[in-house]
């Protein structure tokens, strides 16, 4: 599995399209920083937390919801369309592990796009602010929550041996799981509404990003992932059939 | 009997309601070089992916005698085109746990002097013989090479010919090929399927012997054999067909008796001067051609 991963780690590093993704990263979430912190200044009787870095990892998180399909959408395709995954599939390395190493690449990845901006945090360090436990558990669950966003995406290239479609398909998903957020707000029923709550992952990065880890909320993130792997290997098996 | 490497027996292979493989059975002896010959479509690339079990047959058995790894190299080679040569081996020796010496196999398949460049900018030939590497790498006793000449320039198939015969010293090749030519000169044994059916399998003269009954002979004379000698020829003799071109006469046999002999006699007895008179063998271009042209009748 380590070679997997470090094969994968190493051939996403000396890509483009990856630094591409992290100075567009950076640009947005510097942009509105500066913004944040002047409207913050509107404000009386608030937090740095919720004036700032609330919004900000919401941000954050909402444009992971493009770059992941993006960062993703070739990883299987690529290999299908060379015909190194049957290389893969024949070798000692099991299906698992070969998902795991891709997956492990991709969170390696997204966590060295995330540690570009903490140098907000930082910013407001110097003048004063020291709530780092808020800060730690908002970045946790950001890679929580990227975490299922880039299984969504490797599932999805692991379906077609187009790249756009692989693309439009993982977005399609995490747009799908998106929109159970919205049933769970607007659901009569409370029960429908606390299992819907459940069900979707922004609930459970809302907690996070307040600094309230919930034991569930690793529960709900290690099936998520657990379950889309176990798509994937299915899919992949297909290929033999 | 000899011992074999591979045998296949009545595989089956359906792609939704496409038949792909029907009933398809062979086997490979250890330490031969086997040709597996066939137009395109024939089938040759599905056999060998369920023989290395990329794919699932649908029905039949596949026994391979051997614990290591079967070293295979497809039509396109599975190569990570943004890495180094030297990585990209050492990478697929990792992920197959093998030991075997890259050092060595960069040199058997002349990839020294190309080992720290990107598999992207190296030439069709070159990646081939990568392809060739990786399969090596995983230390396998059989190694199953499909089309492994085809897009080459005529110097790199001949290099790639050279390559598969030093592989033949410690290895097993089934190696699928329409070349005919390729296949006769490299190949111990043979097998030849067309539209998902074997048609011949087995040692190659043993598969020339079955396919070609009788002989043909070639015979040059000193001037055109006259219509009614040719008439007597057909009433003396058992042929199949007699093929008379200028001072040339061509005589096909039926049977395995050799009449050469005979046939001198019955020209020289009639005044011609016999120039040449040799036995044609039958390359398995005929035999191919005959063989399906069989089969589609």
């Amino acid at each position: 599995m380590f070679s997997i991963f470090k094969r994968e780690l190493k051939e996403a590093l000396s890509s483009p399209l990856f630094y591409i993704l992290c100075a567009i990263f950076s640009a947005i979430v510097g942009w509105l920083f500066y913004n944040y912190i002047l409207g913050s200044k509107e404000h009386t009787g608030t937090t740095l937390t919720n004036n700032v870095l609330i919004p900000l990892f919401g941000v954050m998180n909402s444009l992971f919801m493009f770059f992941s399909p993006i960062l993703t959408m070739n990883s299987f395709v690529e290999e299908k369309n060379s015909g190194t995954l049957d290389l893969l599939l024949r070798s000692k390395v099991s299906i698992w592990e070969i998902i795991l190493g891709k997956f492990l690449s991709h969170v390696t990845l997204i966590s060295l796009m995330l540690s570009l901006s903490i140098i907000c945090p930082l910013i407001l360090m110097f003048s004063g602010y020291s709530d780092w436990g808020i800060v730690g558990s908002a970045y946790l669950g950001l890679i929580l929550n990227i975490s299922c966003y880039i299984i969504v995406g490797l599932f999805a290239s692991s379906l077609t041996e187009n790249q756009i479609v692989s693309g439009f398909v993982s977005f399609s998903i995490i747009l799908g799981i998106l929109l159970v957020n919205l049933t769970a707000n607007t659901a009569n029923s409370f029960i429908v509404g606390q299992i819907f709550n459940y069900l979707n992952n922004i609930s459970h990065f809302s907690y996070f990003v307040k600094g309230d880890i919930r034991s569930y909320s690793f529960i709900y993130y290690s099936s998520f992932v657990g379950l889309f792997m176990l798509f994937t290997s299915k899919s992949l098996e297909s290929r033999r059939w | 009997m000899e011992e074999s490497a591979i045998q296949v027996s009545h595989i089956q292979k359906k792609f939704g309601g496409v038949t792909a493989l029907e009933e398809i059975s062979f086997k490979v002896s250890k330490g031969s070089i086997h040709g597996f010959l066939g137009p395109n479509g024939a089938g040759k690339s599905t056999t060998m992916k369920i023989i290395t079990g990329i794919l699932k047959a649908c029905d039949g058995s596949v026994i391979i005698e051997s614990k290591k790894p079967i070293g295979f190299l497809p039509e396109h080679p599975p190569l990570y085109k943004n890495m180094i040569v030297r990585d990209f081996l050492e990478f697929v020796r990792d992920i197959y746990k093998s030991n075997s010496d890259i050092e060595s196999i960069l040199s058997k398949c002349g990839l020294k002097h190309v080992e720290k460049r990107m598999i992207r900018n190296l030439s069709k030939g070159y990646q081939q013989r990568v392809g060739i590497a990786q399969a090596l790498v995983v230390d396998p006793e059989i190694i199953i090479l499909d089309e492994p000449t085809v897009g080459l320039d005529p110097h790199a198939i001949k290099e790639m010919r050279e390559l598969i015969l030093s592989l033949k010293e410690n290895h097993t090749i089934l190696f699928s090929t329409h070349q005919l030519y390729e296949a006769s000169n490299l190949c111990d044994e043979v097998t030849i399927i067309n539209k998902g059916r074997i048609l011949k399998s087995g040692k190659i003269e043993d598969v020339k012997k079955d396919l070609v009954s009788g002989q043909i002979i070639l015979i040059d004379l000193d001037s055109p054999v006259k219509e009614d000698d040719i008439q007597l020829l057909k009433s003396e003799f058992e042929l199949s067909e007699i093929n008379c071109e200028g001072n040339s006469l061509k005589i096909t046999t039926i049977g395995e008796k050799d009449i050469r002999g005979e046939i001198n006699k019955f020209l020289l007895d009639r005044n011609y001067i016999v120039t040449s008179l040799k036995l044609e063998e039958m390359d398995l271009e005929q035999i191919f051609d005959k063989v399906t042209s069989k089969l589609d009748v």
